[in-house]
């Protein structure tokens, strides 16, 4: 329906030609729309075949601007390195903050990335960067890389949900255009589990049971009186809330299952329990659960708060690494672990020795999902100041989770406002998989 | 006063008719009536020249929890129900619709949809600016009260100026957007004028006849006005940026004073400068097309509608004023054609128009022009007055007609609103009615006279802004910045003059600093709600968006549903309204049935009836929680039909 009537022969004209030229040039006016540049190079990439094997994701989200030089990309004997010491560790040539023993074991598991870089320092915004791909807009809300990966992998376990957020901040996380089926379920409290799912303590079994046969008979009446599919779907999300209520998966939500010697190893805080949680949700077949660590804004006291974040961290990496590999699940599960940013090499001695935000060179972990352990990718310079080789946007962090999972990270997806959207962001033909990690 | 036309000239107009503004007090329910009638003419028309039959009427009862539901935004109190019950007048349905549209309950729900509309939400750290919308907010709700029109509430977010916490709220409309001034740009055009333009911002749309050098020429109009961040000790440079190069500013165990210093200048910083503006707009450095170079100026210039064109060889110090009149401008195709598209969308509950990428009616679509027009000139007869507009789209018959299935066969609202789920804000409105004896009794309290930071009384909010501004120098500024800060810490500062308010007054008649747990109707709650809130889970908009919100069903809702919310605060606590009816010597049959008026506004089916006696009589209060519990999980009770 054409209402350019309202508006001036110059747009008549613009439509005429638009028209005109898809019918009678067969041209498309709209490059932007399916086959990309990206999409033709990364073609020619893969035709050397490295394909990731994971079928399931653990986001690890470091949140405020983990301090990559005191943590993962030491610089030892720079002035920049402040008083932080440096361990070896089993992945060779790399040494980490001697804040992280335990995770200095496993490191011959992980592909640690030391040029990852972006443009934005502002928290809000760089977060938003890395959990949806695109930059932050007023017109639109994105997406969250969960969202993406259920809707183009689907659920593995009819029961629960595909994507569970656990103590991740709520405006990063959410489905967007996509809408609530592709929300994730929050948990905020590892140990208290999926919100909703028990009887209100004052509620018997036997009372439940009564208030679903009542609501029954009412609805029957009113599906008669009031046909309407939008209903009868919203009824079907009843039962399969009761469903979910009397699941035997709701188990995975259930820490006591543990013994309390590994949940100790973990660690008996939030992120430790809640990355027990993840691998326990893995193991019921949930695709995408993130996991958040937040405090890393160290703009004062930088080396004594990044120590005080590295022992909840040092426990609660090593260990889950450690159980997934055990458990042979770490070839199916990528771990991913990423901040927003990283944090400046000058140390601000008017902060009480901090570090403010550092978007420029950064640190990420990739572990599982058929990534190759105990490698160093890409190079800073000296004061971890910039990149000095192979960097690696969210851009490319994203595509290469999406080519972990066996996604094509080009495939594009409309949204109900008909804008075109891509799993790992902005059509742009640099970018794509890191595809030299996986082995 | 309204021109009488005969039906036929109507149905043979396709054009927009120009007619006199007419103050809002005139539009009396006679008025109305008489125009309902009109408009169910016109839809009679669409409908026959559809080969469509006009559906048939809901029964009363399904009317008054319609009614309900659309103008006051909750269901009725069994007040309400009883009110209408036993009117027996024969326009007992138009009766109630004036009573609906005059009560404090439609205030509520028409702040819901401006917030959702203008995105409005609280205090956010954004771009490296601490924004706050309470100034906007307040101004919303006060504009509702005051039934202001939207052809003066436009032209009032566009070029209100000043400091918003001394002067107009309105000025906030462009601070909400600070720093993401191109995104306000697109949000305007959207928000005023039902066009979709976000794609134009980085490339023509090739989904539309947008181009991009068509969003610069429109967002050159708000480009270069001035926010009051820029005080004139600053020289141009943000606050935070000057502070921080001051020594004394980053002293050990000052600290917190950057913050406290932030806050104090972001209420003396925000708003719009007076005289200020540019009218013109750098092309973008990937400016890709042959219309233009990139970071060539081009000026403020209207691609429809009437013709404005700014210069862009120098700045334009009233393109604010200019961009709104020409926004509001009856030459201006869309202005009235988008408000009274979401208008006819809300009240009658499916969109008349039919492009989603074009929010505005159209006159000259081939079936449902003539209807579009009469409805465009409806909006600029009431002087774009949208209680009485809403309240005429509410007195056809087509509004009373019997639901459809869903939004294709509801055939845009004519043959009956689809059947869907409420709003959050509705479901949790509706919960809340069976909590509090007056729903609306828990109201949001708005004074924001007196500064508090940390909780500590800083002192007048004008005398704060008036003395920021009186500073010559960085060093001053931060001399007396200190010096406040270091009496707030210590407890040395001014005596407040009086107690401190609470944040609202709960319906129980507590005072209450917090209203995230509060039990409040949606529009008195923080705007938008905890992101864990009831209200949230459900799909309130996020006010990042315009129609951010969502009605789409989640596990987490059923879920909550059954085993949340709906538990800890209507079923389970002794002190409800919907308890009360327990609590009353009348029989248990009896009490089943008010259980099914007050949550379903229906009586019982003899069926329901008896299995409602039963459970009272033998389980007691728990069976009266099993049935409570029951009814507010069913479609029934969680959707509009």
């Amino acid at each position: 329906m054409s209402s350019s009537q309202n508006f001036t022969d110059e747009f008549s004209r613009r439509e005429f030609l638009r028209d005109a030229s898809r019918k009678f040039l067969g041209v498309s006016l709209a490059p932007m729309l399916g086959g990309s540049l990206a999409s033709q190079a990364f073609a020619e990439k893969t035709s050397v075949t490295k394909t990731g094997s994971a079928t399931n994701v653990i986001f690890l989200n470091m949140a405020g601007g983990m301090s990559h030089l005191d943590t993962f990309d030491l610089k030892p004997g720079q002035d920049v390195q402040g008083p932080v010491k440096g361990i070896p560790t089993t992945a060779d040539g790399l040494q980490i903050a001697s804040y992280l023993p335990r995770t200095a074991e496993i490191m011959r598991e992980v592909c640690t990335i030391h040029s990852m870089q972006s443009k934005q320092g502002d928290h809000d915004q760089a977060s938003y960067i890395l959990h949806k791909g695109y930059e932050q807009l007023g017109t639109i809300v994105h997406p969250a890389i969960g969202s993406w990966v259920n809707r183009l992998k689907g659920t593995e376990n009819a029961t629960l949900p595909g994507y569970i957020a656990v103590n991740s901040p709520a405006n990063m996380i959410g489905a967007g255009w996509m809408g609530a089926k592709f929300a994730p379920a929050v948990v905020t409290n590892p140990e208290k589990g999926l919100e909703g799912t028990t009887r209100h303590p004052s509620v018997s079994e036997e009372d439940f049971e009564r208030r679903l046969s009542l609501a029954d008979t009412v609805n029957q009446r009113f599906h008669r009186e009031n046909p309407s599919p939008n209903a009868k779907n919203f009824g079907t999300l009843f039962d399969e809330a009761v469903r979910v209520m009397k699941s035997e998966d709701l188990a995975a939500f259930d820490l006591t299952k543990e013994t309390p010697a590994l949940r100790n190893r973990y660690g008996r805080d939030a992120f430790g329990q809640g990355c027990l949680l993840a691998r326990r949700l893995v193991e019921h077949g949930v695709r995408f659960t993130e996991v958040t660590l937040g405090g890393w804004d160290t703009h004062y006291d930088n080396f004594t708060a990044v120590q005080a974040r590295c022992q909840i961290l040092d426990s609660a990496y090593s260990t889950l690494i450690t159980d997934l590999k055990e458990r042979g699940l770490l070839n199916s599960t990528l771990v991913v672990l990423s901040s927003e940013f990283g944090r400046t090499p000058d140390i601000q001695k008017e902060h009480r020795n901090g570090r403010s935000h550092h978007p420029g060179a950064f640190t990420s972990l990739l572990a599982g999902g058929g990534v190759k352990g105990g490698q160093i990718y890409g190079k800073t310079d000296e004061h971890a100041r910039t990149v000095t080789e192979n960097p690696v946007t969210f851009h490319d962090l994203n595509s290469t989770i999406a080519h972990s999972l066996g996604l094509n990270h080009t495939k594009v997806i409309h949204s109900p406002s008909n804008r075109p959207f891509r799993m790992a962001g902005p059509d742009k033909e640099d970018a794509g998989p890191v595809i030299e990690i996986f082995g | 006063m309204i021109r009488f036309l005969s039906a036929a000239c109507l149905a043979a107009l396709g054009a927009l008719l120009l007619a006199p503004n007419l103050p809002a007090a005139e539009i009396t329910p006679e008025a109305m009536a008489k125009e309902a009638t009109r408009l169910d003419k016109l839809i009679s028309s669409v409908l026959q020249s559809s080969e469509k039959s006009e559906p048939a009427s809901v029964d009363n009862a399904t009317f008054l929890r319609r009614a309900s539901l659309i103008a006051i935004g909750r269901i009725p109190t069994l007040a309400e129900i009883q009110e209408f019950t036993t009117d027996s007048a024969i326009d007992k349905r138009h009766r109630l619709t004036s009573r609906l549209y005059q009560s404090k309950g439609y205030q509520s729900h028409m702040n819901n949809w401006l917030y959702d509309h203008l995105r409005l939400d609280g205090v956010k750290l954004q771009g490296g600016y601490f924004s706050s919308n309470a100034p906007l907010i307040k101004w919303s709700r006060q504009a509702v009260r005051e039934n202001k029109s939207w052809k003066a509430m436009t032209r009032e977010l566009l070029s209100a100026r000043g400091n918003g916490w001394t002067g107009s709220g309105a000025s906030h409309y462009y601070t909400r957007d600070i720093g993401m001034p191109l995104d306000n740009s697109a949000n305007t055009l959207r928000a005023f004028l039902g066009i979709r333009m976000e794609c134009a911002q980085c490339h023509d749309d090739p989904g539309s006849k947008w181009e991009r050098i068509d969003f610069y020429n429109l967002a050159a109009f708000t480009h270069g006005k001035s926010n009051l961040g820029r005080l004139d000790f600053l020289k141009g440079r943000g606050l935070f940026v000057n502070m921080s190069s001051e020594k004394e500013y980053n002293a050990p165990g000052l600290h917190h004073l950057h913050f406290f210093s932030d806050a104090i200048g972001q209420y003396a910083a925000s708003g719009i400068e007076a005289k200020k503006g540019s009218g013109r707009i750098k092309l973008p450095d990937d400016y890709q097309y042959p219309d233009g170079d990139p970071g060539e100026l081009v000026e403020g210039r209207t691609p429809f509608g009437g013709k404005v064109r700014l210069d862009s060889k120098k700045p334009t110090p009233d393109s604010l004023e200019q961009f709104a009149t020409w926004v509001v401008g009856d030459e201006n195709p869309t202005f009235a054609g988008s408000i009274a598209a979401r208008m006819w969308l809300r009240v009658m509950g499916a969109a008349l128009h039919n492009d989603d990428n074009e929010e505005f009616l159209d006159p000259k679509d081939p079936v449902t022009g003539a209807l579009s027009s009469g409805l465009v000139k409806l909006m600029r007869e009431y002087d774009y007055d949208l209680h009485a507009f809403q309240q005429t789209l509410m007195l056809t018959k087509a509004f009373a007609a019997k639901s459809a299935p869903d939004k294709e066969t509801s055939f845009h609202g004519l043959l009956g609103r689809p059947i869907e789920r409420m709003s959050a804000e509705q479901i949790w409105d509706s919960l809340v009615t069976l909590v509090l004896e007056d729903p609306e009794s828990a109201q949001r309290i708005e004074t924001m006279e007196n500064l508090y930071l940390h909780g500590r009384y800083i002192g007048r909010l004008d005398d704060i802004i008036e003395k920021v501004h009186s500073f010559k120098t960085v060093k001053a500024y931060q001399d007396w910045i200190i010096m406040k800060y270091q009496e707030a810490r210590d407890g040395t500062g001014p005596e407040a003059p009086e107690p401190r308010p609470p944040t609202y007054i709960a319906g129980h008649g507590r005072l209450m600093t917090s209203a995230i747990l509060g039990i409040a109707r949606a529009s008195e709650l923080p705007s938008p709600a905890d992101p864990n809130h009831f209200l949230q889970k459900f799909g309130q908009s996020d006010r990042i968006s315009i129609d951010g919100a969502t009605n789409e069903g989640s596990l987490t809702q059923t879920l909550q549903m059954l085993n949340g919310a709906t538990q800890e605060i209507v079923a389970t606590p002794k002190d409800t309204m919907i308890r009360k009816i327990l609590q009353s010597p009348s029989t248990n049959e009896d009490k089943g049935a008010l259980l099914f008026q007050s949550i379903l506004t229906r009586q019982p089916t003899d069926q329901e009836r008896s299995l409602c006696t039963q459970e009272l009589d033998e389980r007691k209060v728990k069976g009266f929680t099993n049935i409570v519990s029951a009814l507010v999980c069913t479609p029934e009770f969680l959707f509009i039909y």
